[in-house]
């Protein structure tokens, strides 16, 4: 493994971006670090819709958008199959929707080059029968359903696997600049400080790259340069079973609760569009999930009776125009902005924001060829023909995947450690090895991030005790470090759920809190809180036995 | 084709958890003829502790003394059900109660006025006010902190030695672990703890066992295990394993489904087996209704089974429970009840009925929602005033109070469902007079 003094290129975030770029680099031959302040994908790259834009969406507002995105699809749905369902997806208008964009909508696509076909209103309740029967107007798209998690791990992956480095919970907290021969600034060092032990220290990049998404604004700032930044906040619903086949798409001008895309087991609806002024909680609002439900059930009557088992919200990382305010932040283009801060007098850093998941691959590779550029490297991208497959164990967050696996191998000593999602101990084990191999902690969190632990409808309340029980068998912890551990991911857990608590999942949220406050006490568990007397209870006066 | 029944009763209790059995009782140590009528899995997820009062707020702690934790109650509490009911008749009820299971085979005991601890699962202490016989050494252990050999299943995922020896090893010096094959399950990936506690009721699986424990023992002062010694049986297991190994074993309760929690239902099963009040396990209410001539009349069944029974009773006792038993139902627009959609006190909007904290030791205010009631349990509609004169109340789906975070599930329903049978018996006796 490489050392962090000979590091080429800093990556700042560790987003479906951050790990794009620190592929594509690695893959070019040009060692690569990534930090990321919390954990893969914690930014807006895990808190979207995971579609695959057929770009139908933008054929009205961007159509330049909309070829880019058909563009990048195809060669995402090449390259990495395993991280795409194809689900195809359907636009539909229902009684009500304006019927002058129905009518151009197909001219529209064919203008953009975006395939669209026009299907009958009979044909699309025979193909998703879970649809509005006040439905209009249908077509169907080449929409397709991608998992950002699996996405940005096997960048990392193929990135490590190829000499790339990844250190999650470091943030960069300040840049050293120096003077070049030339006149112009440049960054010397970079402190980086990890968040868990709060230690501090120095990396000396050749290039900084900036993929914070939104939070690039405030890395700019430590090189002294202002980069404006509209915060734009968008809430999203996960259901407990998956309503359709298709990605469903509410043909009407991009707006509110408008898209319905199947994941695996689960659908997730979204979103929504509001402004934040800061980034320090981004949590869904009680009346966003109300007004998605309600605009849902319009399209896929079933989103008003199904079981929800989260909720989430992203941030878009949208750069202000210059020149004039924006209304609607949809107004903003959804395409990426590349900065090359030569312009702001500072040599050595790139910033990327703003952009898709559908895109990604296309922001990283502009991003690594400014830096390869000013790395004075000749090369070449070859990250739209290199398969993106790793051989770390990242298979385990498809939903699904793990019991196929089990069943192949199926040892019979082998025992389930979350029966939601079906994942049995063998494959902890094997994760836990490969987060040892890669320097990541291997606590319950991790184990999390990179499988469907706490992803089901229990949302952990059994596999976490589980899980931590194995994890004393095996000795990855000690003391009372699985009391911390359950108490961290269900406070995390908590936090996507607090939003959808109504109808079963209630009474799932009732079920753990008797179990996991007034059984095992982990509300109390902190020693500070619990009085000492307690436990030296006087015995002598105990009913004798018998 | 539709199969119907009719009975015709003084007293319906609705609902087979604690409350529902403790009315049960209570109404057939009084010679109440009634009938009981619930779901089935309440029991599967209690811990078989019986808990009084375990801790008021977090600045006071676990309590030692849950009758100074109680006295706290109207600081914290305004409309709790215990200011309902003095402290004597919490004390008479547990021990009606506890002196019943006694008798039946279920031996609970605990200090007179005092909570214990027990070790859980987690290597945590739970303050309990009665626990089960074959727990009594693990409050002396936990509390000793001697030499102990903790007993470990292969493939029991809801037990494992190593997190409570783990826990508990800064103020324990010696806990050791044994691990063993549970006999004739060796073969099994899984164990479930039901499973198990019903294997151990042969003399056989028993001794098997013994025979794996005995060589694994050392120093010991303590042997603990999970709870698993039996479901009909336990002490007589406990003590026959005891008597074999030469040590005092205890208990651990585990997460659901709970063993003790099992025995608590099989035992009320024969404590009423017999008496006045009739059984009718695994039913749902289907229909509900009142009126001044024919009282309450429900219609019961399984969703599955077109049999229904039609139950006629001049009193009923609501024991419902919360959203986990269905007693209450939560949806985008509110907390309703299920079975008499009576009013239920709750939070303003459901933006209120959670904290930003999962575990805020202050509890979430939803956990506050549920039925308003008069002094003798009997739920409050508008204008404050009991909506039926012969409608009670009783156990979690009471309002005002946090079971949970106050360590106080069974203290609530069995104390109120002793208030309420004590005012439907001095009503009958006054109507009979």
């Amino acid at each position: 493994m490489k050392k962090t003094s000979d590091i080429q290129a800093l990556i700042i975030g560790g987003g479906v971006t951050g790990t794009g770029i620190a592929r594509d680099l690695a893959l070019r031959g040009i060692s690569a670090l990534v930090i990321e302040m919390g954990n893969i994908n914690d930014g807006a790259s895990g808190r979207n819709h995971g579609l695959l834009h057929s770009g139908a969406r933008y054929v009205g507002s961007d159509p330049d958008s909309a070829a880019e995105c058909a563009r990048e699809s195809q060669i995402l749905k090449k390259i990495a199959p395993h991280c795409i369902e194809n689900t195809g997806g359907l636009y539909v208008a229902i009684k009500g929707d304006d019927e002058s964009y129905v009518a151009d909508f197909p001219n529209l696509c064919k203008k953009a080059g975006i395939f669209c076909q026009t299907l009958s209103v009979r044909q699309v309740l025979e193909l998703e029968p879970g649809l509005s029967k006040d439905a209009i107007a249908a077509f169907k798209v080449k929409d397709a359903s991608v998992d950002p998690f699996h996405l940005s791990l096997e960048n990392m992956n193929q990135a490590i696997e190829h000499g790339a480095i990844y250190y999650s919970n470091c943030k960069a907290i300040g840049f050293s600049m120096e003077r070049t021969i030339l006149g112009k600034k440049s960054i010397k060092k970079v402190k980086v400080q990890n968040n868990l032990t709060g230690n501090c220290f120095n990396i000396t990049p050749q290039v900084v790259i900036n993929a914070t998404g939104a939070w690039a604004g405030m890395v700019t700032e430590l090189a002294g340069i202002r980069l404006d930044m509209i915060y734009s906040k968008g809430s999203l619903l996960v259901t407990h079973n998956r309503l359709t086949t298709h990605v469903i798409n509410r043909l009407r001008p991009a707006s509110d609760g408008d898209i319905l895309v199947p994941g695996r087991t689960v659908s997730i609806f979204g979103t929504t569009s509001l402004r934040l002024d800061n980034l320090d909680a981004i949590q869904p609002d009680f009346n966003e999930i109300d007004f998605l439900v309600n605009q849902g059930a319009q399209l896929v009557p079933g989103l008003e009776t199904t079981r929800y088992i989260r909720a989430y919200a992203g941030v878009r990382p949208l750069v202000s125009s210059r020149d004039e305010p924006t209304g609607d932040d949809r107004s903003v283009s959804r395409g990426f902005y590349l900065f090359d801060h030569s312009s702001d007098d500072v040599e050595n850093l790139v910033t990327i924001t703003g952009g898709k998941v559908t895109t990604y691959r296309l922001m990283a590779e502009k991003t690594a060829d400014l830096a390869a550029k000013k790395l004075k490297m000749s090369s070449e991208c070859t990250t739209a023909q290199t398969p993106l497959m790793s051989k770390a164990p990242s298979k385990l967050i498809e939903a699904g995947m793990s019991v196929k696996l089990w069943a192949r191998e199926s040892d019979p000593g082998d025992s389930m450690m979350c029966e939601c999602e079906m994942i049995p101990k063998s494959h902890f084990k094997e994760l836990i090895v490969w987060l040892k191999q890669n320097r990541e902690t291997a606590d319950l969190n991790s184990l999390r991030i990179h499988s469907r632990l706490g992803k089901g409808a229990c949302q952990g309340t059994f596999c976490s005790l589980r899980v931590t029980g194995f994890m004393y068998d095996e000795a990855y912890i000690k003391g009372s470090q699985g009391l911390d551990n359950i108490r961290f991911l269900l406070t995390e857990r908590f936090k996507g759920q607090k939003s959808v608590l109504w109808g079963s999942q209630l009474a799932q949220a009732e079920l753990n809190e008797a179990m996991f406050c007034s059984f095992f006490g982990l509300d109390m568990a902190d020693p500070d809180m619990v009085d000492p007397d307690m436990v030296d209870l006087d015995m002598a006066d105990l009913n004798k036995k018998g | 084709m539709e199969n119907k029944e009719d009975i015709h009763t003084d007293l319906v209790i609705i609902g087979t958890g604690m409350a529902g059995m403790a009315a049960a009782v209570f109404a057939a140590n009084r010679g109440l003829s009634g009938v009981v009528v619930g779901g089935a899995g309440a029991f599967e997820y209690a811990s078989g502790l019986l808990d009084l009062w375990g801790l008021t707020s977090p600045e006071t702690g676990l309590c030692k003394d849950p009758w100074q934790g109680i006295a706290r109650i109207p600081k914290y509490f305004p409309s709790h059900p215990f200011l309902k009911i003095a402290e004597s008749d919490i004390q008479a009820a547990f021990d009606e109660l506890t002196q019943g299971l006694t008798q039946s085979g279920l031996v609970y005991g605990g200090l007179p006025r005092e909570n214990s601890a027990i070790m859980t699962a987690f290597g945590t202490a739970k303050p309990t006010y009665r626990f089960p016989l074959t727990m009594a050494n693990n409050v002396t252990a936990l509390a000793e902190k001697k030499p102990l050999l903790l007993l470990d299943f292969q493939g029991l995922r809801e037990f494992r030695a190593k997190f409570v020896q783990q826990v508990l090893k800064s103020t324990w010096e010696e806990i050791n672990i044994g691990a063993v094959d549970f006999p004739q399950m060796s073969r099994r990936s899984e164990l479930f703890t039901p499973l198990m506690a019903q294997a151990m009721e042969a003399e056989q699986v028993q001794d098997k066992l013994l025979a794996a424990i005995k060589p694994l023992i050392r120093d010991e002062h303590f042997l603990g295990m999970p709870a698993i010694l039996g479901i009909n049986r336990s002490e007589n297991i406990l003590n026959r394993l005891e008597d074999g190994l030469g040590i005092k074993i205890f208990e651990i309760p585990t997460s659901p489904i709970s063993v003790p929690g099992i025995r608590l239902k099989e035992t009320f099963k024969k404590m009423l087996a017999n008496t006045s009040v009739t059984q009718m396990p695994d039913q749902r209410v289907l229909l509900a209704s009142h009126s001044p001539g024919q009282g309450f009349v429900l219609e019961t069944g399984t969703p599955s089974s077109t049999h229904t029974t039609r139950i006629q009773a001049k009193t009923c006792i609501l024991a419902t429970g919360r959203f986990l038993a269905k007693g209450l139902a939560g949806d985008r627009n509110g907390v309703t009840e299920t079975v008499f959609n009576l009013p239920v006190a709750q939070p303003m909007s459901r933006e209120n009925w959670h904290g930003t904290t999962y575990f805020d030791p202050r509890g979430h205010a939803i956990n506050l929602a549920g039925l308003s009631t008069d002094e003798n349990f009997r739920p409050l509609g508008r204008g404050n005033t009991p909506v039926h004169g012969n409608l009670y109340a009783a156990g979690s789906i009471l309002a005002g109070q946090d079971w949970m975070r106050n360590r106080s599930g069974s203290g609530i329903s069995i104390a109120s469902a002793f208030q309420a049978m004590g005012h439907i018996t001095s009503n009958q006796s006054k109507t009979s007079a």
